[in-house]
């Protein structure tokens, strides 16, 4: 009895809501987090390449791009998500749905991966960038062969904390309208009171975030071998 | 400077030899003055030319400056990947270089496998890449155990007779200095405080110098008779110096240091002596007649 009751269940919440929504939140995760990582190193290069002391100190550029950074990052999450909402309509077309949670969550995303990078960097030797400057290379040979390649590991790392991050930002995108497992875990568990579907999705998360820190770990094992 | 010389250049910490040092090859800009470098003003290159300008000038460092996730070949390479070289060019130049600083062995090594002097020789080898003319040497062997940076200065006079290449050793350690370097520059808050030959600096050191060296390489003298210190260079004569010196010139002498001292031209003898006053221009013809160099010390003179 026990176990028919059970397999009904399964076949109608998990099969058909938990499942897809699992999909639906790695797809978020995995969108958000490949656009926010090239935006972010991007974002990251200049700010070190223009800090003082960098490779080409500009006030300008850093303090505002400094300000920017710092400015989106001091948003809680649940608020820059809320308060984007005109922007993400505009952009994308709508403000629900997978498609509608990518924009807002990667504008978030993109400063806090790049403090990480340009904290990577900053930690970088100067005297190694003394001594490739020494034997003639250019500024860009310098941020390619020598700075980011001595930051990869933090680059790694710091690229796991963020995507652990931004799973759980997923979650709170789900609960104003993104889909995914935080709004199933809303929806049917918490406003329904159905224990096993908010437990479910619980699990399931952890089980999430144990996937990405075996995966960082693995890759970050890797590159220091190197 | 001359071309394919060994050169010191020491001062307290503060006196501006490294910054010197980085004037050299424009990693950092001068404001007053002319630095020029194979007949080129530095400060008039920017851009392209710098890097070219740069290009015929190494630079090790205290800290060897490796990449701590390329091996020892990648390391050795990275200055000719940046400059393009081909494959096959770089293979064999880096080949040759770690035989020359005797790491071919450790060629898949990375530098945390290394011991200090081993991974400075690496930083010799990449500085050596493009083959410079010049090589600045920042504190080179100032992390390095005395025997080390020995080997370490020993293979940088080797290179230098070798490849006609001017060494320049920015250091506090003056015995590197003493031994390997055929002229000294002494910097003094930014200033050549004095400069010369080696063994002539050091065997008569000028007051800049003798600020530097600090109390521990000052003599206690006696106050009474007249002190002299004689400079010789080393050989089977040397030793015999005082009794012949006292038995011909009838002299009474009392001996206050003897000591030999390594220069990259040779072994001097130097010599303090203390004689009475009565016997003092005796001792100073002996000498002169014997064109021996020497000078009063102390106080009174």
């Amino acid at each position: 009895m026990m176990n028919e009751e059970f397999v009904r269940w399964f076949e109608k919440y998990f099969v058909r809501l938990i499942a897809p929504s699992v999909v639906d939140t790695l797809i978020m995760l995995f969108a958000t987090m490949v656009i926010s990582f090239v935006l972010g190193l991007i974002l990251g290069t200049i700010l070190v390449v223009t800090r003082k002391n960098g490779l080409r100190p500009n006030k300008v550029i850093y303090s505002v791009l400094n300000f920017l950074v710092n400015f989106v990052r001091s948003f809680p999450i649940m608020i820059l998500l809320v308060a984007l909402l005109p922007v993400t309509r505009a952009v994308m077309g709508t403000t629900i749905g997978v498609k509608g949670a990518i924009f807002p969550l990667t504008v978030a995303a993109t400063p806090f991966m790049a403090r990480i990078f340009e904290n990577a960097m900053v930690e970088v030797d100067p005297q190694l960038i003394e001594a490739a400057q020494s034997f003639g290379a250019s500024d860009t040979q310098i941020i390619t062969r020598v700075i980011l390649k001595e930051a990869v590991p933090s680059i790694v790392s710091g690229t796991v904390l963020a995507t652990v991050t931004y799973l759980s930002a997923t979650t709170i995108a789900g609960a104003i309208g993104a889909g995914g497992l935080g709004s199933v875990a809303m929806n049917y568990g918490y406003h329904r009171f159905d224990d096993r579907i908010l437990y479910t999705g619980v699990v399931i998360l952890c089980v999430l975030v144990q996937i990405i820190q075996w995966i960082g770990a693995y890759i970050y094992k890797r590159v220091q071998k190197e | 400077m001359e071309n394919g010389g060994v050169y010191g250049l020491v001062g307290q910490s503060g006196s501006g030899k490294s910054t010197l040092l980085r004037c050299i090859n424009g990693l950092i800009a001068y404001d007053d003055g002319s630095l020029t470098v194979d007949g080129v003003e530095v400060s008039s290159l920017s851009g392209k030319s710098l890097l070219e300008f740069r290009k015929n000038i190494g630079m090790i460092f205290q800290n060897f400056s490796l990449l701590n996730r390329l091996d020892i070949y990648d390391n050795i390479a990275l200055p000719m990947r940046c400059w393009g070289y081909s494959k096959n060019d770089i293979d064999a130049r880096v080949n040759e270089l770690l035989e020359m600083v005797h790491l071919s062995e450790k060629k898949n090594s990375f530098p945390r496998e290394l011991s200090g002097g081993q991974k400075q020789r690496v930083a010799i080898a990449r500085a050596l890449a493009l083959n410079p003319h010049i090589l600045l040497c920042d504190e080179a062997t100032s992390a390095l155990d005395p025997s080390i940076a020995e080997t370490i200065m020993e293979l940088l006079i080797e290179i230098n007779k070798r490849l006609g290449i001017t060494v320049i050793v920015v250091t506090h350690q003056f015995s590197i200095v003493k031994r390997y370097c055929e002229k000294v520059f002494i910097l003094e808050r930014g200033v050549i405080a004095a400069s010369g030959k080696c063994s002539d600096v050091f065997s008569y050191p000028p007051e800049s110098l003798l600020a530097i060296m600090g109390e521990k390489d000052k003599m206690l003298l006696p106050e009474t008779g007249k002190n002299i210190h004689i400079m010789m260079p080393y050989n089977d004569r040397s030793s015999g110096l005082i009794s012949e010196m006292c038995s011909d010139a009838e002299i009474s002498c009392s001996l206050l240091s003897a000591e030999q001292e390594r220069f990259c031209d040779g072994i001097l003898f130097s010599l303090f002596i203390n004689v009475s006053a009565q016997d003092y221009p005796k001792a100073a013809k002996y000498l002169n007649d014997r064109l021996i160099s020497w000078k009063t010390e102390g106080r009174n003179e």
